[in-house]
């Protein structure tokens, strides 16, 4: 009935048709494809000028630890990653604005938002032509820079509030992994959707995505049910992918979590934490037994 | 297949995601149910068996009938659960302590009514139980075994007495009724007898009168009959008596005796003159004086009519006549006798026609007494062989084939059951409410699940990443978990243990 292929079994529909296309199909369009220095060979040696990732707690949090050899989760993240990039290489060709912007969320906290976003931003990062920036658009709770182990920036919600003073592109820290940068939160507001919503957050959102062909915007947003900042942001991004977490987010509140999302008309699950496998192993131990 | 295999896949899942839910669900059922088995009182049996035996020396007609022996069985069962039974075991026992008043003991033998269960088990072999609860579980047993052991007591001393009274009485009974009986007899009798002697000794046959009367009448038809018959002969041989001839007309020199004599004689003297003799001779002289006297003979010798012989015919019919006259003669008086008689009896008897009637109600009372006199005369003697039998052996015996044992652990509740009962229940319990609780609140536990449920597309599914700093504290849930599940089961087998050692020691 089933192929044998232990890369097949167990994944859903879309999983099996991604994986059944070839790397080279899916090379993104309207991306620019220009060539970068050396992909993920790159990692030798820190970039100048760029803050260190902290590989160690990356490891501790069981995060994707670039250059580390492939596991399950490096391989859930690539089939999620292709996913995306069809999505994105999908609306380029229909000239979005937003192709290039991603927005991670989910309905509730501690569903795996900064966890996936972080995971899914590496994942990317290894791409071999595209830049990627990682937005913390979580401002209540800015999780990923301490996650990284970087010390804590000003950031976007700093641009926001002060368009005329503060260029945003310079608050971009870039890291020593290759492609990936990050835009820390910024100093908190009591503001923050209204800021986000305004012409010149649009704006301003608008000169992220704008600034650079090859970047790719990935945007940690708040719990969409605990913050409302999230769906203000949803209205700004050409794809949402929704974090849901299995055993855990009620039926109900994955629907109102989408109702919020509403703006974007591309929302995409992510089933995190799961348990429940169908007695297959995950993708990773399949490279680990070709290489005893 | 395997759709159902991956629902009940999901379930398990669903369940096991849930097991802190089902452990304290679990935890709650047991302690509450494990309470309320606690506070069950425990219930001590003793019981009895006693086989009753109805002496079978006699043989099966002259003993008691499988019907009598079935009442007297159910007569048994009746008496040992009665009130007055029950009021004796109470005053008894242990149950009495502190009891002063009536309706205090009446309370109790209503309480120990419902605590005794007598069981007919087969023909003749009882069961006698007592089911005591409340109060300490020592106490309770030994009461249990007292009140059986009571209990056999008064029934087997009330139904031996009870019994020989019986026999003894239905003896007396007979014995009253067979002396009325022989009175009324006796009565009859006489009375019967003098009407007879007083009435009917002149009539013919046996039996009442109206026999009797019917048998005279019959035998004064016959001997009118008889008479008739009789007369019509009698009157048949005088006419023919009347047609005969006294004399026969063909004879006419016969002569009568005396003169053939004479002639023979006068013949005689001729012969003698004829040889010679004179008349001196003896015997012409002789001759001459028998002539003489046969010649006065022949005088007088009448001389018949015509001089002809007399007809035997007539002499015949003559006596036969005569006869007969005295034949119609004997009948007539015979007959006026018996027509008399029988008068007489009509005369009496037409004024007095009760007399009859009694007479007659006499002898059917008569019959009815006697045939009434066997039949007792029979019963009694049957009652008196069972009376002797039952003294010569023990006409009710009472075997106790199990004497009532001081029980050593309650019989009910079955509590290792029943702490099973609640443990299976407790986790069972525990299950479906994680169950539940996961069908109410919908999660989802696979991509596809995710993909039916919303209908949105699912990109992908992430396992959950382990890492050292999870992996040890779920290993510590894990290990609460277990503990706290092991802690159930052993306080289970602590409870289940403790009872199998100590019965009564949870009650």
């Amino acid at each position: 009935m089933k192929d044998y292929d232990p890369r097949l079994r167990g994944s859903s529909l879309i999983e099996r048709a991604v994986a059944r296309l070839s790397d080279d199909d899916i090379v993104p369009i309207g991306l620019d494809p220009r060539p970068t220095i050396s992909g993920r060979v790159s990692d030798a040696g820190p970039r100048h000028g760029a803050v260190p990732i902290d590989r160690a707690a990356l490891e501790r949090q069981g995060m994707l630890v670039p250059g580390a050899p492939v596991n399950a989760l490096a391989e859930e993240m690539r089939l999620v990653k292709r996913h995306l990039l069809n999505t994105a290489t999908d609306l380029a060709r229909r000239n979005s604005r937003h192709a290039r912007s991603i927005l991670v969320g989910s309905a509730r906290p501690g569903e795996g938002k900064t966890f996936s976003a972080i995971n899914l931003a590496i994942s990317l990062a290894a791409e071999r032509d595209l830049d990627i920036l990682l937005v913390d658009a979580d401002f209540a709770k800015p999780d990923i820079l301490p996650r990284l182990g970087v010390e804590a920036a000003s950031g976007l919600l700093d641009a926001l509030a002060n368009p005329s003073s503060v260029d945003v592109e310079r608050l971009i820290l870039p890291t020593d992994i290759p492609h990936l940068s990050l835009l820390p939160a910024g100093t908190q507001s009591d503001n923050d959707t209204e800021l986000l919503a305004s012409s010149r957050g649009r704006a301003l959102i608008d000169r992220l995505t704008s600034a650079d062909p090859r970047r790719i915007v990935i945007f940690d947003s708040p719990p969409a049910l605990a913050a409302s900042s999230g769906s203000a942001l949803a209205s700004q991004v050409g794809q949402i992918l929704m974090i849901v977490r299995a055993d855990s987010t009620s039926e109900s509140d994955l629907r109102a979590a989408v109702q919020m999302f509403d703006a974007c008309e591309h929302i995409q699950l992510l089933l995190n934490v799961v348990t429940l496998t169908h007695g297959v192993p995950r993708f990773g131990y399949y490279g680990e037994e070709a290489r005893r | 297949m395997g759709a159902m295999y991956d629902e009940i896949r999901a379930a398990i899942h669903a369940i096991w995601i849930r097991r802190w839910i089902a452990l304290g669900v679990a935890w709650a059922v047991c302690v509450i149910g494990w309470g309320v088995i606690s506070r069950i009182p425990d219930h001590y049996e003793s019981s009895a068996r006693i086989l009753v035996q109805t002496s079978d020396i006699l043989p099966d007609d002259v003993g008691p009938s499988p019907d009598q022996q079935a009442r007297q069985m159910d007569r048994i069962r009746q008496t040992l659960t009665s009130a007055v039974n029950l009021e004796k075991v109470v005053r008894g026992t242990d149950l009495s302590q502190g009891m002063a008043r009536d309706a205090d003991v009446s309370a109790q033998v209503a309480a120990l009514q419902k605590m005794i269960t007598v069981v007919q088990q087969q023909d003749n072999l009882f069961k006698i139980s007592a089911d005591v609860t409340g109060g300490p579980g020592a106490q309770s047993a030994v009461l249990a075994q007292q009140i059986v052991q009571k209990m056999i007591d008064v029934f087997v001393s009330d139904n031996l007495v009870a019994d020989r009274r019986e026999i003894a009485q239905r003896l007396n009974f007979l014995n009253q009724q067979l002396d009325q009986r022989q009175a009324q007899i006796q009565n009859a009798e006489v009375k019967s007898a003098n009407f007879q002697s007083r009435y009917l000794s002149g009539l013919p046959g046996t039996g009442p009168l109206p026999d009797r009367l019917a048998a005279a009448n019959s035998q004064l038809a016959n001997v009118e009959q008889d008479l008739a018959a009789a007369r019509s002969s009698l009157t048949a041989v005088s006419t023919q008596l009347a047609g005969t001839r006294r004399t026969l007309p063909g004879s006419p020199g016969s002569a009568g005796p005396a003169r053939t004599r004479l002639a023979t004689l006068q013949q005689q003297l001729a012969d003698a003159r004829a040889r010679g003799w004179t008349d001196q001779h003896p015997d012409v002289i002789a001759l001459k004086n028998q002539i003489e006297q046969a010649q006065q003979a022949a005088r007088d010798e009448p001389v018949y009519g015509n001089g002809g012989s007399p007809n035997p015919l007539y002499m015949q019919l003559q006596s036969m006549r005569a006869e007969r006259e005295a034949r119609v003669a004997e009948l007539t008086q015979r007959r006026n006798q018996l027509q008399s008689d029988i008068d007489a009896l009509r005369n009496e008897f037409n004024g007095d026609p009760r007399m009859v009637a009694d007479d007659a109600q006499a002898g059917r009372d008569l019959q009815v007494l006697q045939d009434q006199y066997q039949k007792l005369l029979t019963e009694r003697e049957q009652v008196k062989l069972q009376a002797q039998a039952q003294n010569a052996t023990d006409a009710m015996k009472f075997n106790i084939v199990d004497p009532p044992t001081v029980p050593r652990s309650p019989s009910a509740p079955n509590r290792p059951l029943l702490l099973t009962a609640v443990l299976i229940v407790g986790i069972g319990a525990g299950v479906a409410a994680a169950y539940a609780l996961g069908m109410i609140r919908t999660t989802f536990a696979t991509p596809a699940r995710l993909e039916q449920a919303s209908g949105m597309p699912v990109i992908g599914s992430i396992g959950k990443v382990i890492t050292e700093a999870n992996a040890a504290k779920r290993a510590r849930r894990n290990k609460l978990f277990l503990g706290g599940a092991g802690a159930l089961c052993f306080v289970y087998a602590a409870l289940v243990g403790a009872d199998l050692l100590h019965p009564g020691l949870l009650a």
